[in-house]
């Protein structure tokens, strides 16, 4: 049977047009007998089939176009850094301070002139440092007090808290699915063993954690101990955190995110705690430095423009066993890294920029290769607590772990797979499908192990943060780590086409969630978990506490 | 030779009419090759939806069979007049599917079925996330749209003026929606 051929001939029976009684009429008749109304009663349905979704994916991808002129961007250096305020604690008792954080929409001036909505914590983007010095307890009650939906992203604004840094027990980690509805709270209890470090709170809310920490919801934690405090450290007003961000506004102030096929979240505006391009006056001594890179997507290779080298004194798990002298930091998303400038070589008058050679596959744009400046006084300054002694911790059990140790050695392949970000080709549907029960590994108590992490690709980067442990990088693609990356670590960069070995004692009970810190890989999916088993010490399930009703508000 | 479309009556065993058939003509190859490639496309699309959503993915399977079916059985002369009308109506819902899958998302998708993943405390309902359309999201509406009125073309006027008149109500209904925001 052919083109051309009519019904009767087709069947070889007699034809018979039903209803119309033109079955001979031409292919050409027969389309032409759709009546022109017809026609337009047809198009009436496929122009909304065709138009509607079009629209809303124009409008998506169109987002970007409602940017922010460069040219209404305040200048790089212009606008003074300023310091997150500290947390005051609602009450302290014999072992243990307690806080009350409210999680808010807030309106802030980031760039002159205009209003930013902005999610805060206490009202403070970012939020206040928590200082608390190692042994005593804290404990936090977050309040939800977002609205409902975000007012443009439509998004349901549920919140989980992670206490970067901190060995927290399962339900007090910010489990991602572990979540706080607005209206909501959760107490958090913290217990601050570990030796002194620079930590961070921030948001961990499942596949919304991008969203909210770009709205502001991250913070500074530092934790303290009598090590440390002995050290000739820089202290005080000399000891200054400074949490890297980047973000991208709307012409109405309005910050504007977007996402080009889960990729990240690239800003065209370098934030330090929270202001553009910030300016900071020191004094000819000694400063340290609290690096927190705490973007959504953006890595950072940064050095300062007089090519002078610094010296790196703590990493995210606290101080090296020794300074190391670096002229420049490939700083992912994540990590923490305490350095100590010396600003007493430089002449009053002269300022010394924070520069940034940004690393591969990051987006970038006219201003982001600067971070903040440095602008040398002359005033009088108090002169201890000025040096950088050799030997910062002569103990430090995460460092001291050797490869002889282990009694395993795991693989964890970072990759892109069908569409999705995934750890060993799992994502954390896998977990969620299982009712929580899968995991990619199960390590005992006590153990030794080295994690094998894996990024074979070379179109990305995966910050790779593991949580309840401090880790020790034993090497990067057989080459000894960099030096900066020589004390206690939480989150490794890998590279692209780079695998690192890291070796750790794993300690403590229960599961804990491993996943990339680019928090939009982190959020479509690359997210695992794994468990530490302790016969002796069952753990609670990271769903045992879950959020309570505002309304029905328990004594805190 | 002429071409033409039209309904043929088989005679049956017994000498009696069978019901009218579709005969083959261009504008039913046409469907023949609109329908096929429909089925093709979601048959492509099945892995990718059984990974994030099972049920998806296998709403596509039958989905793709049912369009396969379709083909096959328009190839063969075995439609009758209301298994037509039929066919364009179940078109005409796969596409109303994907106008809602692109704009609002599915009310009954599972949460965030997009990122793979769902909810279990706080007992919330996300909002839904529609589908980013691709090069062959695109191509297959094409196809279908175009199937629609094939087979508009194909029925018999008193059909195809009740047809009509439910498209246009159905794209006023879609258009509403888009306008309120609903969609």
């Amino acid at each position: 049977m052919g083109h051309g051929r009519t019904s009767g001939e087709t069947s070889g029976e007699t034809s018979a047009e039903i209803g119309t009684g033109t079955s001979s009429r031409r292919v050409s008749d027969r389309f032409s007998s759709l009546t022109r109304r017809d026609v337009v009663k047809a198009g009436v349905f496929a122009g909304a089939a065709v138009a509607l979704p079009a629209q809303r994916a124009v409008s998506a991808r169109s987002a970007v176009s409602g940017r922010i002129a460069q040219s209404r961007l305040p200048v790089p250096f212009s606008i003074p850094l300023t310091v997150p305020p500290v947390a005051t604690p609602l009450r302290t008792d014999a072992t243990t301070d307690y806080y009350k954080i409210t999680m808010s929409r807030i309106e802030a001036e980031i760039i002159p002139g205009l209003r930013t909505p902005l999610y805060a914590y206490n009202g403070a983007v970012p939020g206040p440092t928590i200082k608390v010095r190692q042994g005593r307890a804290v404990k936090v009650r977050f309040y939800n007090n977002l609205p409902p939906v975000h007012e443009t992203l439509g998004y349901q604004q549920w919140t989980s808290v992670h206490l970067h840094g901190s060995p927290s027990l399962p339900q007090f980690d910010g489990y991602a699915s572990d979540v706080t509805e607005p209206h909501y709270y959760k107490d958090y209890s913290y217990q601050n063993a570990q030796p002194a470090r620079t930590l961070w709170y921030h948001d961990h809310g499942l596949h919304h954690t991008a969203e909210n920490v770009y709205h502001g919801l991250a913070a500074m934690y530092q934790l303290t101990d009598s090590s440390e405090e002995a050290l000739p450290l820089p202290k005080g007003e000399y000891d200054v955190p400074l949490i890297l961000g980047d973000a991208m506004f709307n012409s109405d102030g309005s910050l504007l995110f977007s996402l080009e096929d889960d990729s990240g979240m690239f800003g065209d505006v370098i934030l330090v705690n929270g202001r553009p391009w910030p300016a900071m006056k020191v004094k000819r001594r000694k400063y340290r430095f609290r690096v927190l890179n705490a973007c959504i997507s953006r890595s950072f290779r940064w050095s300062l423009d007089s090519g002078d080298s610094f010296n790196v004194v703590a990493t995210d798990g606290g101080l090296m066993p020794r300074p190391q002298l670096v002229r420049n930091i490939r700083h992912g998303m994540a990590e923490r890294y305490d350095v100590v400038i010396d600003f007493s070589k430089y002449p009053v008058g002269r300022r010394v920029v924070m520069r940034n050679s940004s690393p591969k596959n990051n987006e970038n744009y006219a201003n982001t290769d600067k971070i903040m400046a440095f602008d040398v006084v002359g005033d009088a300054f108090d002169p201890s607590n000025n040096a950088v002694p050799g030997v910062l911790a002569t103990v430090n059990s995460v460092m001291d772990l050797t490869e002889a140790q282990a009694v395993r050695t795991r693989n964890f392949d970072f990759r892109r797979e069908g569409g999705q970000w995934t750890i060993n080709g799992h994502t954390w549907e896998d977990v969620v499908d299982s009712n929580f029960d899968f995991v990619e590994a199960s390590v005992n108590s006590g153990d030794v192990e080295i994690w094998n992490l894996q990024n074979l690709s070379g179109g990305w980067f995966h910050p790779a943060h593991i949580h309840l442990i401090d880790f020790k990088i034993l090497d990067r693609n057989g080459k000894p780590p960099f030096a900066y990356e020589r004390g206690p670590k939480d989150v490794v960069y890998l590279g692209e086409n780079e695998t690192v070995r890291v070796v750790a004692k794993f300690e403590g009970s229960g599961k804990y969630m491993m996943h990339c810190h680019n928090l939009v890989h982190e959020d479509h999916d690359m997210m695992t978990q794994f468990e530490v088993v302790n016969p002796v010490q069952v753990a609670a399930h990271p769903l045992s506490v879950p959020c309570k009703d505002i309304a029905d508000e328990d004594e805190f | 030779m002429e071409a033409s479309v039209g309904w043929s009556r088989r005679r049956g065993r017994v000498g009696v009419d069978a019901p009218a058939k579709l005969a083959r003509s261009p504008v039913v190859d046409l469907a023949v090759v609109l329908s096929s490639f429909a089925a093709l496309a979601h048959a492509v699309a099945v892995p990718a939806h059984l990974r994030t959503w099972p049920a998806a993915g296998i709403f596509f399977i039958a989905l793709a069979l049912a369009q396969a079916a379709f083909a096959v059985l328009l190839m063969r002369d075995r439609l009758s007049p209301a298994m037509t009308v039929a066919a364009l109506w179940a078109t005409v819902g796969v596409l109303c599917l994907y106008v809602v899958s692109r704009t609002s998302g599915l009310p009954f998708s599972p949460q965030m079925s997009a990122h793979g993943g769902r909810l279990v405390a706080g007992q919330s309902i996300s909002p839904r996330t529609p589908e980013e359309i691709g090069p062959l999201d695109i191509s297959t509406l094409i196809a279908e749209l175009l199937l629609v009125v094939v087979l508009l073309s194909v029925i018999d006027r008193r059909a195809r003026t009740r047809s009509a008149n439910a498209l246009a109500a159905v794209g006023i209904v879609l258009w509403t929606l888009g306008a309120t925001g609903v969609l």
